[in-house]
């Protein structure tokens, strides 16, 4: 009886003949679409997660201004770099004279107060924007760039080049950095974003360096790459086709959170004396500058500390939500 | 033609613990269309072999052979650069697990593409910067190497290749992933096409696919297989002949009716009696007792004989010589088997 009762539900009525069946399958076949959208974004992944985070929201907004500040300093900056009004005026204050030179009193408002020089502080922090996003990015850029090929290079053929090119990383690891970029600035000789630049940049290397070795190490035992060497692909092209890609993660991670350790590096090395020359707006020099003054007016080197703090704050949070948002296993198990 | 001929072939690798003998003294020959199968335990240097002919070998390995012969050349008289130009063009390889063996951040598509591009002279530069380039704006979907991208993958049976190109390995499923590696492997018509283990990560329909795949490959390219497995079935359903490895060392060889129908040497009498058969029902299968040694410097000649259920003394004492023990050319070294017409192969 049972089988009866089973066998009824698909009697012969129902069933689909097989052309029919077929003219049927092809018709869904067709529509449905053959792109599968899942993982197609890595942006989006990335996007979702930094909106999903205030902390990313926040740092991501002020790496944004910061950036266009610096882009458009001459607009937004109220004064010319160079002017100069009363000295050591406080902060929400009024220098009163002839400055536009047309022989009339002006009345010009300084929003964060003026240096001991009479240069506009707001005005020399904008632009000092410029200067830190420069040295930031072209130190960061150097670094990466030698840093990287030093790691591919080293993780790639190993042996005796790994040990080689390690030891030299191993080396500078032991070096305190500023000290070693004070050193190169001095055999460099004079000041200048160049030197600067520079001395700051192979003092990164090491950190890029050991962090593509170790990515390096692991990708290329996978079976991908022993596969494109099995295709006949040469040495040099696994290394940047197959293995670098592979690696670009961990890598973009560690260039955004360079980037604040390299605006304090310079801000540092101005801040010693070291760094740019001393005309040049910068907030390490702003801040040494203050320095003496700090009795008299607090305000010259407390408003540069804080644009430096706020930046490397940004960035951090800016690089730790990337972090988090290339990897994948952690990703993975918050959205569970 | 001999497509391929190895004699004495050595793969050692020095080690801390003592040099490891991966693949020791093994012969092998293919002929033109021919598909061979390489049988045997995990561990016993299947892989090292066939990495070992395309001289895939990293260090500390280090490859020997009285005769490396691929089409009457010898391989281990290449340069480095010259290898390159036979990787992938004149003899490709596949991979086990095709989860890993495609580069999770090109396009399958590109992946065919580049092959293409690196061997055959088309036009294409593929120097770094045109890759990057490419990388950039996307290939050109009107390339000549694209659009022989898109004919393999029809050819592996890729529904919809146009768009299916454009995706990602991890868009695709392990099964069309190795059709994808298959493609990539053949696009250049290779002469000979060493697959290891293409179809372990696979469940038994795919497998048949893939199984299917290779034949007809056969058929279409005429390229030579090397197949290599430790799965008895596949080699029954899809060999020409069939090699038996064990520790580093063949131990049988004859045609695949041959050798199923009658097995001499103890390890492939044991192999099959380990593996389930549909035909005649049996209680409980028969395992190989212990596990193979560690290819070490082995102490004993005979490199079965711990395991073998019909060792004698001798066996741990005298090298067991290839000799002839049924129809044509089915061989097995072992002294403890009768030569039929009294035939011992001497190894030297």
């Amino acid at each position: 009886m049972s089988n009866d009762h089973t066998t009824a539900g698909r009697s012969d009525s129902d069933a689909l003949d097989p052309d029919e069946r077929e003219r049927i399958a092809r018709r869904y076949r067709d529509e449905s679409p053959v792109e599968s959208t899942e993982n197609r974004g890595v942006y989006r992944r990335i996007r979702d997660q930094i909106l999903s985070d205030k902390k990313a929201i926040f740092g991501a907004t002020m790496v944004l201004l910061f950036v266009f500040t610096a882009m458009f300093a001459p607009m937004i900056a109220p004064y010319e770099q160079d002017e100069t009004f009363g000295i050591n005026q406080e902060p929400n204050s009024y220098s009163e004279g002839d400055y536009t030179g047309n022989g009339e009193i002006d009345r010009v408002w300084h929003v964060l107060g003026t240096d001991s020089f009479g240069h506009d502080l707001f005005t020399r922090i904008v632009f000092g924007a410029r200067i830190s996003l420069l040295v930031a990015l072209t130190t960061v850029a150097f670094a990466f760039t030698v840093g990287t090929a030093i790691g591919l290079i080293a993780g790639y053929y190993g042996g005796l080049i790994d040990e080689l090119l390690m030891r030299y990383v191993d080396f500078q690891w032991a070096f305190p950095s500023i000290i070693l970029a004070a050193g190169l600035i001095a055999f460099l000789g004079g000041l200048g974003v160049t030197n600067v630049v520079i001395a700051i940049g192979v003092a990164f290397i090491d950190d890029f360096a050991r962090l593509v070795r170790g990515e390096v190490l692991s990708i290329r035992e996978e079976e991908y790459v022993l596969a494109a060497r099995a295709i006949g692909t040469s040495d040099r092209r696994i290394m940047t086709k197959e293995i670098l890609p592979n690696a670009v993660a961990p890598i973009i991670v560690q260039m955004t959170l360079m980037i604040p350790l390299a605006i304090i590096a310079e801000a540092a090395l101005s801040f010693l004396g070291l760094g740019v020359k001393p005309t040049t707006p910068t907030w390490g020099l702003l801040l040494a500058e203050g320095r003496q003054y700090i009795n008299q007016a607090w305000w010259i080197s407390v408003f540069p500390g804080l644009a430096i703090m706020v930046v490397v704050l940004a960035f951090n949070m800016f690089g730790d939500s990337l972090r988090d948002a290339f990897d994948v296993k952690q990703s993975e198990v918050s959205e569970k | 033609m001999t497509m391929l001929q190895i004699e004495n072939l050595r793969t050692e690798f020095e080690t801390p613990r003592g040099t490891v003998t991966a693949v020791n003294g093994v012969d092998l020959h293919i002929d033109n269309g021919e598909i061979v199968g390489l049988v045997g335990e995990s561990g016993s240097g299947k892989s090292v072999l066939a990495q070992s002919v395309m001289r895939l070998v990293e260090d500390p390995g280090e490859i020997t052979a009285d005769e490396l012969l691929f089409k009457g050349e010898p391989l281990l008289e290449k340069s480095e650069a010259e290898m390159t130009t036979i990787r992938g063009n004149e003899i490709s390889m596949v991979f086990q697990d095709p989860m890993n063996s495609l580069n999770p951040t090109i396009t399958v598509g590109e992946q065919i593409a580049e092959t293409v591009r690196l061997h055959q002279d088309i036009g294409e530069s593929i120097s770094l910067p045109a890759e990057m380039k490419r990388k950039i704006i996307g290939a050109s979907k009107a390339s000549e190497s694209w659009r022989r991208a898109i004919e393999m993958l029809e050819s592996v049976q890729i529904p919809h290749p146009e768009s299916r190109a454009t995706d990602y390995p991890h868009e695709f499923s392990g099964g069309m992933r190795q059709r994808a590696m298959i493609a990539i492997a053949l696009s250049c018509e290779p002469d000979l096409l060493i697959a290891d283990e293409p179809t372990t990560a696979l469940d038994v329909t795919i497998q048949a696919q893939i199984l299917e795949e290779l034949h007809s490959i056969l058929e279409v390219f005429d390229t030579s297989i090397l197949l290599i497995t430790h799965d008895l079935a596949v080699v029954a359903e899809t060999c020409d002949r069939v090699n038996v490895m064990y520790a580093g060392e063949m131990v049988e060889r004859a045609t695949t009716r041959e050798l199923f129908s009658n097995p001499q040497h103890p390890y492939t009498q044991a192999l099959l009696a380990s593996t389930p058969q549909v035909e005649t029902a049996v209680e409980e299968l028969e395992p190989i007792p212990g596990t193979v040694p560690e290819p070490i410097d082995i102490p004993y000649a005979c490199h079965f004989a711990p395991r073998c259920p019909e060792a004698k003394e001798e066996c741990f004492e005298v090298d067991p010589a290839f000799r002839r023990v049924g129809s044509e050319d089915h061989e097995a070294a072992c002294i403890r088997r009768d030569p039929v017409d009294g035939e011992v192969i001497e190894n030297e």
